[in-house]
């Protein structure tokens, strides 16, 4: 008996399995193409975020340089390159630990150099300002548009001095377990150092953080005080529960204290630098800078004569006209029963092309008398400490003209009627609009011609603008 | 009871399969390939534009590179300025509603620039270009209002107002239907200009999205970010936008009321200050 097998014969067996065959292929190849469009996708998007970081990263290595060098200087002008070149490096690496970068990337500071000096009054000679054009074609000194709005405003306020720059490299270096030898990169961060006075700012109502107050909300200004055009600065925590004019949209109940990244340089100028000014190493500078023929006392047995200056026992007057030195400072440890006349520089005085820094030091319990009477047209730079300022109106009953910038320090006041050309600044927590209704007859203009004469002895900040490249 | 006989395939069976597989695989990867290289997959044509119907490889690398001339502005940027979107000002506009943006087919930064706060202007204050609100006015003339709430225009300039690049985005509503669908047709364009104003870079995609695939997480459009408002102390205080692009490639799908919706790729947070 013939046995007949279930299985097909051969050649059938050999079309199915054909069949099979490129069945399979055909499966294999559509799971391929599948995966083939995902993994291009994912490749092209893997790409595009390691772009993005990169960037990010770039822009995290240049917020490290410039906090860095702020950090060390700011606005301190004791400049000690040895001290700066040891401080610097270590300052960049602790900051680049606090910095969380994409897994396998690794960045380190593989070069630096020494920022330039920033040396002002009454330290050195300041640095003369600088032609800064917006756009140049020499590409040293580059224009300064492209260092940033938070740089810009500050320096097309009023003369800079570009200080030169400093630049740092970091190494980034990528290792992954398929690629032992990695892809190494060099990020360099060039840093652009300016000195800015600030008087650049036509009126700063400043904060002390450290020795004071910040105050919640910004000072409510009588009208018309500020003339069209005037710059003012103000910075406030952002809190909208104590500041009306702040919306929540960034508020972080978490770190109520905390401001956004644009407003560090700001800070600079409205806090940091007033807490630089009125602290003790300023404040010595400056009766040094006075000396002891530029400095008069009113506890003091004898006094130095002084061009410009008359007194009797508990008065005296600065007439500007007259005054030949470059920094006159008047001390008052009592203050109560102290008054002091400050008569104006006529129009036309040949003095009124040399400014002066004018420095009433009252450290008694209470304010000194101060009046200003008669238009001023010298740049006056004038740090009023625990002065009551009064500007009396002119004999027409005008209100006078004074060009300067006037600085208050937290125990100061002013009062009267006064048309101010150039800068003033004020500690905006004790409130002087409030406890000096006549502030009401006074109106701030704004001044380049007196910005730029008083620059040269003005207290400064350094700003720092980073620019980064990205190179294999 | 195994057969005594199994036979495998003959020598030419192989060699035809593996002819046939080979033959196969060549066609395959080259309609794959050809896919990859021209926008052959399912597209529209709009005011002559042709728009990929998402998800689309090619649309997204053309987003890819409108992206990278994107951010390569950001970097040189001295102030980003967004028109459009919601909350263009917290206190002088309704935050609901889409604001103004550039007509589309202005593109000139000199026309432009000249509206931007400089330093000729009486109330100069570089402090204003921390908002883009105070330079609206300036550049009204050049503004379309009507909009979506998915369209913006984003200038980025350097100083006071020189115009580097801008980038827009827009979205369209065609009558009629596509492959039975309503679609949102986005056009995206990034340009960038010399110092002369001449343009010296453009990338650009254009992808449309059934109604509801475009409804990514965080919707396509701009939502300005505010600080403060004080005019007293001239503090009209924009902290950026967030700008949502739309992707080409990541679409919401066909459930776009789902609890969780995928975000598109290109979302920018972008500081009015640089």
């Amino acid at each position: 008996m013939t046995q007949t097998s279930s299985f097909p014969k051969n050649r059938e067996r050999g079309m199915i399995g054909f069949a099979v065959l490129l069945l399979a292929g055909v499966v294999i190849m559509i799971f391929t193409a599948s995966f083939f469009v995902s993994w291009t996708n994912y490749q092209t998007s893997l790409a595009f975020d390691s772009y993005h970081s990169q960037l990010v990263e770039m822009a995290g290595l240049q917020q490290v340089v410039e906090e860095s060098i702020l950090d060390l200087r700011s606005t301190e002008p004791a400049y000690n390159p040895n001290s700066i070149n040891n401080d610097i490096s270590p300052e960049i690496s602790n900051r680049l630990k606090a910095l969380v970068f994409t897994p396998h990337v690794a960045i380190s500071l593989t070069e630096g150099t020494t920022p330039p000096a920033h040396i002002f009054y009454p330290f050195g000679p300041a640095a003369t300002a600088s032609t800064l054009p917006m756009f140049s074609s020499a590409p040293m000194p580059p224009g300064i548009a492209g260092t940033g709005n938070r740089v810009l405003r500050f320096l097309t306020s009023g003369p800079a001095a570009d200080l030169g720059t400093a630049t740092y490299a970091f190494t980034r270096s990528v290792t992954v377990s398929h690629n032992p030898t990695g892809e190494t990169r060099r990020i360099a961060v060039t840093a652009r150092l300016f000195s800015v006075p600030v008087t650049n700012i036509d009126c700063i109502a400043y904060g002390l953080p450290s020795t004071g107050s910040v105050a919640p909300s910004a000072p409510i200004m009588p009208n018309g005080f500020f003339a069209s055009g005037v710059s003012r600065l103000v910075a406030t925590l952002n809190d909208p529960a104590k500041d009306p004019t702040f919306y929540p949209d960034m508020y972080d109940s978490n770190r109520p204290n905390s401001l956004g990244y644009q407003y560090e340089n700001n800070v600079l100028f409205s806090w940091d630098a007033y807490e630089f000014i009125w602290g003790s190493t300023y404040q010595n500078a400056l009766l040094s800078a006075a000396g002891p023929t530029g400095t008069f006392d009113f506890d003091a047995s004898v006094n130095p004569s002084i061009a410009g200056v008359t007194n009797s026992r508990n008065s005296m007057t600065i007439d500007l006209s007259i005054v030949t030195a470059t920094t006159l400072a008047v001390v008052d440890a009592s203050g109560t029963g102290r008054s002091i006349q400050v008569l104006g520089s006529p129009a036309g005085n040949s003095l009124n092309a040399q400014p002066l820094l004018l420095y009433l030091k009252n450290t008694g319990s209470g304010p000194t008398s101060v009046n200003i009477s008669g238009d001023n047209n010298r740049p006056i730079l004038l740090l009023s400490r625990q002065c009551a300022l009064t500007f009396l109106l002119n004999p027409d009953r005008s209100p006078p003209q004074f060009q300067g910038a006037i600085i208050l320090d937290r125990n100061s006041t002013a009062s009267g009627a006064v048309t101010l050309f150039g800068h003033l600044s004020f500690y905006y927590a004790a409130n002087p609009f409030t406890a000096n209704p006549a502030w009401i007859n006074m109106t701030l203009n704004d001044s380049p011609s007196v910005k730029a004469a008083v620059a040269p002895l003005a207290p400064r900040v350094l700003l720092v603008s980073t620019s980064a490249t990205n190179e294999i | 009871m195994r057969p005594s006989q199994c036979q495998g395939f003959t020598l030419i069976e192989c060699i035809l399969s593996l002819l046939m597989i080979g033959l196969l695989s060549a066609g395959f990867c080259s309609l794959l390939f050809a896919a990859f290289a021209t926008s052959e997959l399912p597209s529209m044509t709009l005011n002559g534009i042709t728009y990929a119907k998402a998800p689309d490889i090619g649309q997204m690398n053309a987003a890819i590179d409108t992206q990278m001339l994107f951010q390569k502005l950001q970097q040189k940027a001295d102030a980003i300025l967004v028109f459009g979107g919601k909350g263009s000002h917290p206190y002088l506009d309704d935050s609901t509603q889409p604001s103004p943006v550039i007509n589309w087919d202005s593109w000139d930064p000199a026309s432009l620039g000249r509206g931007l706060a400089g330093p000729t202007d009486a109330n100069f204050d570089p402090a204003r270009q921390f908002s883009s609100w105070d330079q609206r006015g300036a550049l009204s003339a050049f503004f379309t209002t009507g909009v979506s709430t998915a369209d913006f225009s984003v200038v980025f300039v350097q100083g006071f107002n020189r115009i580097i690049g801008m980038a827009k985005q827009r979205q369209l509503s065609p009558a009629g239907k596509f492959n039975g669908s309503q679609v949102h047709c986005y056009d995206v364009e990034v340009r960038s200009f010399d110092s002369a104003g001449a343009m010296s870079a453009k990338a650009d995609y254009h992808v449309c999205y059934p109604i509801g695939e475009d409804s990514w997480r965080i919707a396509p459009g701009a939502s300005h970010v505010w600080f403060r408002y004080d005019p007293s102390w001239d503090r009209d205080e924009e902290a950026g936008a967030f700008l949502v692009f739309a992707d080409p490639y990541v679409v919401a799908g066909e459930n776009p009321a789902a609890e969780v919706l995928p975000i598109s790729e290109f979302s920018f947070y972008v500081p009015v200050v640089n």
